[in-house]
């Protein structure tokens, strides 16, 4: 029997990039698609109906965990057995699609990470990002138990059990490490593999200095409280 | 019976008659307008009651009453916003679901309007 997979784009004011990014997804048939429009308020929406693209378009903008939290809401919905979270901005590359699926469905995890330093890859990144990648790594060994080396990484894979529960409970922003944690914390298997990353097509990181100092402090607060008390 | 004395009681007053002003013009829900009309009502009461405080104060030790209501107001106060915050996250996930959901009937009515003009 095959399963069933979605690939979930969040997407908020994405026109420069959503287009390249879809097609490239249009050529997997094995594999549904959903572009989740995040109230854009650039042409987005326009380009996502001219094109006949597969998406839901929120009235208001929730933010990445609203948005993605439709996605899996979506996959719910629809019966999907594996979901996979896949950036508009062109950094995914579509290339390791099935490379995600096939190790995922080897290893029998509930969520598997795509990883751009578990072997040397193209990627560079900001040196605030990086402080801020091993600073979670950290956190992560302590507070959850398990070695992920790509905690902020978007691109990730879960099963059907994961897909349900995010469905009901997701962070509203900065969700990446947190649910990291939450999952390991209720027992389910986190694994991370290989992936490539590209630089972004178009608009720019979301994090600033400052929004990753918050990040942190976040993550670090809502991840000590609710895991031990 | 001194001026301050009079000012409070007279704005204790006013703030009883705005809260059921507000309340009889279903400014104010049900829960929220009962909630302020306790509060008004021992504010009243708490004015009239001035004297008494002062003595009451004294007796556990406060030289200085408006030091004592000062405190409490404060308790009240921040209990109030912790509790605002309570309902604004509640609002908010609320508002989150909402989105979501209409976002999924826009979509299945556009894939039932694509599917009657194709018939």
């Amino acid at each position: 029997m095959t399963s069933k997979i979605l690939i979930i784009v969040p997407a908020y004011n994405e026109e420069q990039a959503i287009v390249g990014t879809v097609q490239q997804l249009e050529q997997f048939d094995e594999y549904d698609y959903v572009v989740i429009n995040d109230g854009s308020t650039d042409r987005t929406k326009e380009i996502l109906e001219a094109h006949n693209f597969s998406h839901v378009t929120l009235p208001l903008n929730l933010g990445i965990g609203g948005a993605v939290q439709t996605g899996f809401r979506y996959a719910e919905r629809f019966g999907y057995d594996y979901a996979i979270q896949l950036d508009a901005d062109g950094q995914h590359d579509p290339e390791d699609l099935h490379h995600l699926v096939a190790e995922m469905k080897k290893r029998d995890v509930d969520m598997l990470i795509g990883s751009r330093f578990l072997e040397k890859s193209n990627y560079k990144g900001s040196w605030t990002r990086r402080v801020g990648i091993l600073y979670f790594n950290y956190l992560l060994r302590l507070i959850a138990r398990v070695n992920i080396t790509d905690p902020t990484s978007g691109y990730r894979i879960v099963n059907r059990r994961v897909i349900e529960w995010f469905a009901k409970d997701y962070p509203v922003d900065y969700p990446e490490v947190e649910v990291i944690v939450k999952l390991a914390r209720k027992g389910f298997k986190v694994e991370e593999t290989k992936v490539e990353m590209n630089a972004r097509q178009g608009g720019a990181s979301s994090i600033t200095p400052g929004k990753s100092v918050y990040y942190m402090a976040k993550v670090t607060f809502f991840s000590l409280i609710r895991s031990y008390i | 019976m001194n001026t301050v004395y009079l000012i409070v009681i007279a704005s204790s007053l006013f703030f009883l008659f705005v809260v059921i002003g507000m309340t009889a013009k279903n400014k104010l829900t049900d829960q929220y307008a009962f909630m302020w009309l306790t509060f008004s009502i021992i504010g009243v009461v708490l004015a009239f009651a001035l004297p008494y405080l002062n003595d009451f104060a004294r007796a556990i030790g406060i030289s200085y009453l408006p030091s004592l209501i000062f405190l409490l107001a404060f308790l009240v106060v921040l209990s109030l916003l912790i509790y605002h915050t309570h309902l604004l996250s509640k609002q908010e996930h609320r508002i989150k679901t909402l989105v979501q959901d209409v976002a999924f009937l826009q979509r299945e009515i556009q894939e039932v309007r694509k599917e009657d003009s194709r018939s």
